[in-house]
């Protein structure tokens, strides 16, 4: 017989356990070690999960706070079964529930936080961490990207065309899935598939999969280059893929993707780097391994890192 | 067979940043840059935390097994087309082995007695189930009903709050913001209602032989 202490903890273990952001998985092999019944206990309450699943079946009797205007659906990921895999990619959605009906919707992302955010005609964003991306409520086929980095795979409809906005670059699909990013120096997007035209109203250029755009800020200029197509939107699998990017940039995304603001000695910023860099599984070893491959020197600088050339020998 | 991956899952190194040119660059032959390590990046993470995945299959009772297991898992993340982002690699395969355990239990319970009186209840862990449609609705409503009436004892506020998390999937700390709460607050609400949900299945259980005499 389990006692009810046991069960309590139990139920406090599912509790955290099925919680998409639950990362402290050792601290559950802690507990779940410390006695044979714990494990039972914890199953007992997997089993009670599993048939709270029927709680699907009907709508909430009191709607929940952060309902939102029906005209942006944002539907959960996860209505159905959380078993197995299910729950497990749900786990790395979060997604974006705006709370009162404005004219715009802002949705915001911490550094190292992902959102998908689905919009009522299918079409997709995902946005990086450390991003800002604005909606407009009376025009569902607008976006504006205002920080960081964001991956559309927008539906196409040749009567209404997507339309992206990110700092003076605006882009209209031509049926594709493309990422857009905003640099501290410019904006640039990548195309995956499909093809979309930059500046419709002036230059018109059109870009096909495997082409990236810049633009900088300061120069207005525009400069065109090659990208490997299964390269773009790599960020959204915990990678960063890289042919011959200048160091500021890997350092802005890594900081996006970890969260750990990363500034960059001016005598290194443009050096070049080709290469692939994965999330963090161990924080503590990850300025070492960083350093190893951009092949720099990094320092701790406040609750940062500071990359710098590595001494000459 | 096995003697490939048992290999690689040997290796206990550090594979967290991977460079492209040099040592473990792969150009593969349809010059894709970067797309092996791409696709193997999430096994790489999994062989970073090889001891500690052991040890939590064990604690989640996989005893002798714990090794066979793992490999079942790695051999999962390889097929894995990763479909959104991974924030947390590292607690996305400790849930994957989490998952991984809780259906090996539910598949042995499809022998016992305990999984015949689940399946005549209508619920089959397994999402395998050959009861009528029009049966199966209406053993599902009983479910609800007897869920619903089980969570009602918890007051209004455990109820949305535990609907919002099993059902809508959203964080503790989404629904702590939502309802003006601290997230141990929120846990609290959960715990009571996880607790009230395996309390049930117990129930269910000791009701299985009354339910297999009905006709």
């Amino acid at each position: 017989m389990i006692d009810a202490a046991i069960r309590d903890q139990a139920a406090l273990w599912m509790a955290r356990a099925r919680d998409p952001r639950f990362s402290d998985w050792d601290a559950l092999a802690d507990w779940l070690e410390a006695d044979p019944a714990h494990n039972i206990a914890y199953e007992d309450a997997f089993a009670g999960h599993d048939l709270a699943e029927v709680l699907g079946m009907t709508p909430a009797a009191a709607p929940a706070k952060a309902r939102t205007a029906s005209r942006w659906r944002l539907p959960g990921m996860i209505g159905g079964g959380l078993a197995g895999t299910a729950a497990a990619a749900a786990a790395i959605f979060a997604l974006a529930m705006p709370s009162a009906p404005l004219a715009s919707l802002a949705i915001t992302t911490a550094p190292g936080e992902h959102r998908l955010v689905q919009l009522g005609d299918g079409t997709r964003i995902a946005l990086n961490g450390g991003s800002r991306l604005v909606l407009d409520r009376s025009n569902g086929r607008t976006a504006r990207l205002e920080q960081g980095e964001a991956l559309f795979s927008v539906v196409h409809d040749q009567t209404r065309p997507f339309t992206v906005d990110a700092g003076g670059a605006r882009m209209v699909d031509l049926g594709t899935r493309f990422d857009v990013t905003r640099t501290a120096h410019g904006s640039e997007v990548a195309v995956a598939e499909g093809a979309l035209l930059y500046d419709p109203a002036g230059a018109a250029v059109r870009l096909d999969a495997g082409k990236v755009l810049r633009r900088s800020d300061r120069s207005q200029v525009v400069e065109v280059s090659q990208v490997d197509p299964a390269a773009v939107g790599a960020w959204r699998t915990g990678h960063l893929v890289y042919r011959e990017a200048p160091l500021w940039r890997v350092a802005e995304d890594v900081a996006r993707a970890t969260g750990i603001p990363i500034a960059v000695d001016p005598g290194v910023a443009d050096r070049s780097f080709t290469g692939v860099i994965m999330a963090p599984a161990h924080q503590d070893v990850f300025p070492t391994q960083l350093g190893a491959v951009l092949d720099v020197t990094v320092a701790q600088r406040g609750n940062g890192l500071y990359l710098k050339a590595r001494a000459p020998r | 067979m096995l003697a490939p991956s048992q290999r690689i899952m040997a290796q206990s190194v550090s594979l967290n940043i991977v460079e492209l040119r040099g040592r473990g660059y792969d150009d593969g032959a349809d010059g894709r840059m970067g797309f092996r390590m791409i696709a193997s990046g999430l096994s790489a993470v999994l062989i970073a935390n090889r001891a500690p995945l052991l040890r939590f299959l064990r604690a989640r009772g996989a005893g002798d097994d714990a090794e066979d297991i793992l490999q079942e898992l790695w051999l999962k993340v390889e097929r894995l087309e990763a479909e959104g982002p991974i924030a947390d690699p590292r607690a996305y395969l400790f849930r994957m082995a989490d998952n991984l355990m809780h259906d090996r239990v539910r598949a042995s319970m499809r022998r016992t007695s305990r999984e015949q009186a689940w399946s005549e209840a209508g619920f089959d862990p397994a999402g395998r189930d050959e009861t009528p449609s029009a049966e199966r609705s209406l053993l599902a409503r009983q479910r609800l009903r007897r869920v619903e009436l089980a969570l009602a004892t918890l007051g209004e506020r455990t109820q949305v709050i535990f609907r919002r998390f099993r059902v809508e999937g959203v964080s503790q700390s989404r629904i702590a913001q939502e309802e003006g709460i601290s997230v141990s607050a929120v846990e609290k609400h959960l715990q009571r209602a996880y607790r009230v949900v395996a309390a049930l299945v117990d129930e269910a259980d000791d009701a299985a032989p009354q339910s297999r005499r009905a006709p």
